[in-house]
């Protein structure tokens, strides 16, 4: 994605002035991380492009009142965490408890072996990511969809980068249990 | 050494290594256990690289997609909400522009008056034809408003306050007097108490000579340059405000007839009207003896705000005492003119940049848009000469503190000026550090964070200038806290 020099602010006076194209600069520069909050608070990763999506539309309708125009970030992550929380709650009233039913199926000596093989591994480890705790889970998505790139990982999540890392290498950690246990699942049906 | 934890094994595959972790390289080389376990978490940590790839590759599509959909999406309109058209529109308003504000009243009152002279009732038109003819005729009038405007905020059960108190004297061509006071009520935020004046001011401006700004509660004057048609919301110097524009302009329709009442021992009939189709109707009773205007109610809402208003207490074509246009400020007031000389914003330049100098890369961490911030000029010299030491002669910072006197003095006037030592520093040279308004046409003087000064038209500086936070904290949806911890 190559990103042109001007700053937030100009994109967002430009967008407002009409320039659909500088909202797609912004959408550039800040799809990552938004996709990296909606994915880690609402814990739903086949959601998170169309969480991203809905998140920018918010962001573009109500750019107007967005007072510090070169705040555009943090607004555009402010407005992730609730579009990711309105998706939490969402599955909550679905489903009373907020467990992904991808999840359970896994863990489940009900399903065949046939459904397993129906999802690929990436499947099985963002569903078994998704049970993390939200600390966690964000943490994963913010490390791996910023490029690895720790600093921002840490801002976005607020700690310190040691903090951040520790918080990382327990969640990976976690994660890895909690996959060597689905694998034990398995082998046992 | 013990075999290692599933932490450090993390780490490890992450590749977060540093000296620490060179023994923990070692046990692995040593333990087969270990390696198997560090290759595992290995392969989990490409599973979730690539599960992460796999999203940002589809970067592109879904920026397409997100383009195409805003065509369907519409930007909202600045909210415009009462709170947006007042309290911050007049904390941040100039004289002019204050003047400009002054005649919402009247410019609803001939737009009344546009409004019957486009419909065919005969009674109706016909008194609203003459309170427009009479309207134009006036050579002096005053009235008082009286705004009680309510803000819902966000997750607090009472609203918060403002009552707004503003009398207007006006005489031609172009003599005009405001005096506005802005009490807060209500469930306030820390750093303000109920029944606390936020605004308390008198501005008087003239045609003819200099014009002057003064704030009661800071005990401040400022001269203003002379009014110029351009600078009153009409373009007209006789008829100041949108009277004349809103009669030529105006649009809109008389809603019912409210039949009569007494005003102040007078008869008056009035009249619901709408200014636009899209405004709140108004109220309008009107003199028949005279054919002007008694009082004006209206009522507008939108989500969070509601706002009535009255004016009142109208007295048309009366003698004005001459005392009221004088512009000699009261005793003991301090002038906060701003500067608009090369010597002076020369003097503020070098007093921060020897600031920035002495304390290793920032400016005085001041936002004098905080609550109860001050820059105080005394402490800031007095910080400076301390962090000096012996390194730098007590001279050159006594040279720079007339420079620190202008930005004390230009900062008391609030809502004109801003001095932002907390949040920007000498590197950020796309950063406003320092923006006043300079009572000129050309608008504003700035200083952005690397020092280099500009002066912006007002589009320029609507668009740099952050606008004034707001008191209370309106539910905006949405509109999400700027922080990004969670």
């Amino acid at each position: 994605m190559e990103q042109s020099s001007r700053s937030d602010s100009e994109l967002v006076a430009q967008t407002l002035a009409g320039n659909r194209e500088a909202f797609g600069e912004l959408y550039d520069r800040h799809a990552r991380i938004v996709r990296a909050v909606v994915a880690g608070v609402s814990g739903d990763w086949p959601a998170v492009e169309d969480m991203t999506q809905e998140c920018f539309l918010r962001a573009y309708r109500n750019l107007a009142k967005l007072r510090n125009l070169e705040g555009f970030r943090p607004w555009v992550v402010g407005i992730a965490r609730q579009v990711a929380h309105e998706r939490r709650r969402s599955l909550r009233r679905d489903r009373h408890e907020f467990q992904d039913p991808r999840v359970a199926e896994i863990g489940s000596a009900e399903n065949s072996e046939a459904d397993v093989d129906d999802h690929d591994e990436f499947d099985v480890v963002m569903k078994n990511l998704a049970t993390l705790p939200e600390q966690e889970r964000l943490a994963i998505h913010a490390f791996f969809l910023a490029e690895k790139d720790g600093g921002e990982s840490a801002e976005l999540v607020g700690l310190s980068r040691s903090g951040f890392y520790a918080l990382l290498q327990r969640a990976v950690a976690r994660l890895a249990v909690k996959l060597k246990l689905s694998d034990l699942e398995e082998e046992k049906r | 050494m013990p075999c290692l934890s599933k932490e450090q094994l993390v780490a490890l595959a992450l590749g977060l290594v540093d000296e620490s972790t060179k023994p923990l390289q070692a046990h692995i080389d040593e333990c087969a256990r270990c390696r198997t376990k560090l290759a595992d978490t290995r392969r989990l940590i490409e599973r979730l690289s690539a599960a992460h790839a796999k999203l940002d590759g589809s970067h592109a599509v879904s920026r397409t997609r997100l383009l195409a959909n805003l065509s369907n999406a519409k930007v909202a309109e600045r909210p415009s909400s009462v709170w947006n058209r007042r309290i911050f529109k007049v904390g941040n308003l100039t004289m002019r522009q204050r003047i400009a504000a002054i005649g919402i009243g009247l410019s609803a009152l001939a737009a009344v008056a546009i409004v019957s002279m486009a419909i065919n009732s005969g009674h109706q038109l016909s008194a609203m034809e003459r309170m427009a003819k009479e309207l134009n005729e006036v050579k002096s009038y005053s009235y008082k408003t009286i705004e009680h405007v309510t803000i819902a905020q966000k997750g607090k059960p009472e609203p918060g306050i403002v009552d707004f108190s503003r009398t207007v004297y006006w005489r031609t061509p172009g003599a005009i007097r405001e005096e506005l006071k802005i009490v807060l009520n209500g469930a306030v935020p820390a750093g303000y108490h109920r029944g606390q004046a936020e605004t308390d001011i008198v501005a008087i401006c003239l045609t003819d000579k200099p014009g002057i700004f003064i704030d009661l509660l800071g005990k401040t004057f400022r001269r203003e340059t002379e009014l110029r048609a351009e600078d009153t919301g009409s373009g007209s110097l006789t008829y100041p405000d949108t009277l004349l524009r809103a009669i030529r302009e105006g649009s809109g329709k008389v809603v019912r007839d409210l039949g009569t009442k007494t005003i102040q021992g007078k008869h008056a009939h009035g009249y619901t009207m709408q200014y636009r189709n899209d405004s709140d109707p108004m109220e309008v009773w009107i003199d028949p003896q005279t054919d002007l205007p008694l009082e004006v109610n209206s009522e507008a809402k939108d989500e969070t705000t509601t706002e009535v208003t009255q004016l009142t207490d109208f007295r048309w074509d009366i003698e004005l005492d001459p005392k009221l246009f004088d512009t000699k400020p009261p005793a003991g007031y301090t002038d906060i003119t701003p500067p608009c000389d090369v010597k002076s914003l020369a003097e503020i330049s070098a007093a921060l940049r020897l600031y920035a100098d002495l304390s290793g890369g920032h400016y005085p961490k001041v936002d004098t848009e905080r609550v109860n911030a001050t820059f105080d000029a005394d402490a800031v010299y007095a910080e400076m000469l301390k962090i000096a030491g012996k390194d730098k002669e007590h001279q050159e910072i006594q040279h720079v503190k007339a420079g620190l006197d202008w930005i004390a003095k230009i900062t008391r006037n609030r809502g004109n000026a801003r001095f932002d030592g907390m949040h920007v520093g000498p590197n950020d040279k796309d950063k406003i550090l320092f923006w006043w308004f300079n009572g000129r046409p050309e608008g504003y003087q700035v200083f952005y964070g690397d020092l280099h000064p500009k002066i912006l038209n007002k589009a320029e500086a609507e668009a740099d200038i952050p606008p004034r936070p707001k008191i209370f904290a309106e539910p905006a949806e949405d509109e999400q806290k700027p922080t990004e911890k969670p």
